[in-house]
């Protein structure tokens, strides 16, 4: 019976601590997401505002005027999944190119960067 | 409502392969749990499988996808439905009362509840982040969408510069398709590119992979014991998070998981029938279709089983077990030997980047391991609440009171016990070996994935565990038995 008990109560404390982390993590994902719009769709957005702006298929250059390394990596993985099937080539001169800008119209854009196409000539 | 279909066809041809594949008897019975989940798991690699055959052989999608489809999966039912008249059952798992008392029932009720509130959160997690987190976009969503948008262009997923130190490696070419073509088949079958879709192929593998804990631990040790390793896999909060972010890992788990749940019911009943180690082969197959640890995986396995085969049945039957898993391996492995070789152009970055004199320097220098280790133990042991792990760090912790109080499992079931406990060894050797000689920063390379490939091993290390360890009513047995005895004269 000792050992019953002692069973009941181990599983209890696991579903009781499964469910406290469980909702910890979901907690602080929610307070993370609160009133912020996740880059991944805010780069969805833009990207499909230029969309009809850039060939359909083939590659297409990138820029980035932000400085920090891995946000440029990042918001180039970004730009790339919101632009599929177009390639969207890492460091080369190509254009038209997608360009990431520190937007100030927003602060979103401010934030995560705005998205504009340059084409021959830096127009 | 196709896309429905086609999620469920074949996972029901996946059920009906594993019944002709299964030595028992084949009226429902307590093993339906374990058929469905096998089954599904099947369908659903099988079908990405078939999908990605369609894309090389007739370049995009298209109307001829359904019939190519209608052709592969009803020849397989034909053969299957063959298999099932011709062959008879040749043995029986141990018979279980429907209830068995109240112990049982109340976990596995218990069990059941803890399973649908996991479900309710995969649903939630999916709400908050609706591409998923990281190499889901990345990599995973990212080929989807050249499979499904790409049309003729589809190739380009091998097109992809190498990575260089400045940036991460996006969608690596070599990086296998499962979870990619399956979504990328059910968005075609749907007509519409929907978040939904990677998130319901995410929740599935995820809550897949635990009901499948719970039904190989029941129908080998029993009902109590069942429930227990499944609570234990849904105690797990990370399991969850990384399912619902959908990445490959789960499914990888999944899969893993399946095929030596397969070579345990295989052990645990005597080794008279090989039908399990034909199907353990294909779902082997299909773990290497999903990540490249999977062909580790495969690896591993082969020199687990040779470890444990020989020496206890002798080499003949060491053979005629690895025929029967060639059998069933070979078909999956010969798309993925096909794509490996033809379509993508470079070698692993990982590998790409080894020489011979960086490598030995790597392998010999014993802060690598230093660092290894200790990210390793931060991991597995609570000691620092920033780690992801944290929480599975707690449930190791708990493990030890619990084994010590439950006792181990008073049958002998070292023939049982060695094949999963040897892999879960093997793959972490493989792992560590891996992060010695990478030729990215072993920081980052640790901190981004070290999380991640330890769960893949998780739920193989729960069944371990709870075949080694006594059930409930074995302990309760144990206790009874001297007070049982007549007192001494």
């Amino acid at each position: 019976m000792n050992a019953f008990r002692v069973a009941a109560g181990l599983v209890l404390v696991l579903v009781g601590l499964a469910t406290a982390d469980l909702r910890r993590i979901v907690t602080l994902q929610r307070q993370a997401n609160a009133n912020v719009k996740l880059d991944i769709v805010w780069f969805e957005e833009q990207c499909a505002a230029i969309r009809d702006q850039l060939p359909e298929r083939g590659a297409v250059g990138y820029r980035d005027q932000f400085k920090d390394a891995d946000g440029m990596s990042r918001r180039h993985a970004l730009v790339q999944y919101a632009l599929v099937p177009l390639m969207v080539e890492w460091k080369t001169d190509r254009v038209p190119a997608v360009e990431v800008f520190a937007d100030n119209r927003s602060h979103l854009g401010r934030v995560f960067g705005g998205v504009r196409v340059v084409r021959a000539g830096g127009q | 409502m196709t896309a429905v279909l086609a999620l469920l066809g074949p996972m029901a041809v996946g059920f009906v392969v594993v019944t002709a594949l299964w030595p028992g008897r084949r009226r429902p019975d307590q093993a339906l749990a374990l058929k469905a989940c096998l089954g599904g798991a099947w369908g659903v690699g099988i079908a990405s499988w078939t999908f990605f055959l369609w894309l090389v052989l007739a370049g995009r999608p298209g109307p001829g996808l359904v019939v190519f489809e209608l052709a592969v999966f009803g020849l397989v039912l034909v053969a299957a439905v063959v298999v099932v008249r011709r062959q008879r059952p040749s043995l029986e798992l141990p018979p279980r009362p429907l209830f068995g008392g109240l112990l049982p029932v109340a976990l596995t009720l218990g069990f059941a509840a803890v399973l649908a509130v996991r479900g309710a959160e995969v649903v939630w997690f999916n709400q908050l982040l609706p591409h998923g987190e990281g190499d889901a976009y990345f990599i995973w969503n990212l080929k989807a969408r050249f499979l499904y948008r790409g049309g003729d262009d589809w190739r380009l997923i091998f097109a992809f510069p190498s990575p260089d130190n400045e940036k991460i490696p996006l969608a690596p070419p070599d990086y296998p398709l499962l979870v990619p073509a399956t979504v990328a088949r059910l968005w075609w079958y749907a007509g519409v590119e929907s978040t939904r879709v990677p998130a319901v192929v995410a929740g599935l593998a995820t809550l897949g992979g635990v009901v499948l804990l719970w039904a190989v631990v029941t129908a080998v040790r029993g009902r109590s014991q069942g429930a227990i390793a499944g609570l234990a896999l849904a105690a797990t909060p990370f399991y969850f998070f990384l399912g619902s972010a959908q990445v490959a890992d789960i499914p990888l788990a999944g899969y893993m998981l399946a095929t030596v749940g397969l070579f345990v019911l295989h052990d645990a009943t005597g080794r008279v029938d090989r039908r399990w180690i034909v199907l353990a082969g294909m779902l082997a197959g299909l773990a290497g279709w999903t990540k490249n640890e999977g062909l580790v995986f495969i690896a591993v396995l082969g020199a687990a089983r040779l470890l444990v085969v020989p020496p206890r049945d002798g080499l003949r039957s060491a053979v005629r077990e690895a025929a029967a898993f060639l059998l069933g391996l070979l078909p999956v492995l010969g798309l993925l030997l096909y794509y490996r070789l033809e379509l993508v152009p470079a070698m692993n970055y990982l590998l790409a980047s080894q020489g011979d004199q960086t490598t030995l320097e790597r392998l010999q220098d014993a802060s690598r391991y230093k660092t290894i280790f200790l990210r390793l133990l931060l991991q597995v042991l609570p000691l620092d609440s920033r780690t992801h792990w944290t929480s599975i760090g707690w449930l190791v912790l708990l493990a030890v009171p619990y084994r010590l109080l439950m006792g181990r499992n008073p049958n002998r079931v070292g023939h049982v016990t060695r094949t999963p406990l040897l892999i879960v060894v093997f793959m972490l050797l493989g792992y560590v070996f891996v992060y010695a000689t990478t030729p990215l920063d072993l920081r980052g390379h640790l901190q981004s994935s070290l999380h991640r490939v330890l769960l893949h091993l998780w739920p193989l290390t729960l069944l371990w565990f709870f075949l080694s360890t006594a059930t409930p009513e074995e302990t309760l047995a144990r206790e009874a038995q001297p007070a049982s005895e007549p007192p001494p004269a």
